[in-house]
């Protein structure tokens, strides 16, 4: 009965582990998906200034809405999770220092030519830094 | 720091999973601590000795 029980907990655990996942994914797809079709309105249409600044602040409300629910997400998470959430932001940080300097050093030697930071190139880079960042601590710990 | 994790949830018949959920944390927290990659948080250790009813000094010890 109480290993019923118990497996019950469980599995109620992980689904709300995976609902707050596919929460936190909806968001984080959010953000790029309204920033393209924003930017198309913009491209495709002659709207007032006003209008055009604040359509293009309108990423930051699922923004935030993203912080809120990370950090409710973070405030309940246990603590080696915490801990490899840090080491994958410490990871993120250096790792992207470093990739900055080797794309440079790559510019400059001709492989990379004509190479310029983007929104998207930059995001993109700091979300597969935090990724490998998450894999390789997560690893660690297993 | 050194532990008694594994030999004291050995005694009580429960496996990482059950304690796990005791003491709310997940199930690779308990593994991370008994395989010593992990040294948990003060309130962590104070949680696992009353669970057991110990001292904190009989769960965990310093290497040196």
């Amino acid at each position: 009965m109480s290993s019923e029980l118990s497996a019950h907990v469980r599995t109620a655990r992980k689904r709300a582990a995976f609902k707050v996942n596919v929460r936190l994914l909806g968001w984080a797809l959010c953000m790029p998906l309204m920033a393209a079709g924003i930017d198309a309105l913009n491209r495709n249409f002659a709207l007032p200034l006003p209008a055009r600044a604040l359509l293009c602040l309108a990423p930051l409300v699922p923004g935030f809405v993203f912080m809120r629910h990370y950090k409710r997400a973070i405030a309940g998470a246990d603590e080696l999770r915490l801990l490899i959430e840090r080491d994958a932001c410490v990871f993120t940080i250096f790792g992207l220092v470093g990739v900055f300097i080797c794309v440079d050093l790559l510019e400059n030697a001709d492989v990379l030519p004509g190479f310029v930071w983007t929104t998207k190139t930059l995001s993109l880079a700091i979300l597969c830094l935090y990724g490998l960042g998450v894999f390789f601590t997560a690893r660690r710990y297993r | 720091m050194i532990n008694r994790l594994r030999e004291l949830r050995a005694v009580k018949n429960w496996s990482q999973a059950e304690l796990a959920e005791r003491l709310d944390v997940s199930r690779q927290t308990i593994n991370a601590i008994e395989t010593e990659k992990y040294d948990p948080s003060l309130p962590l250790a104070f949680k696992i000795a009353r669970l057991f009813k110990c001292r904190i000094e009989d769960v965990f010890e310093s290497r040196d």
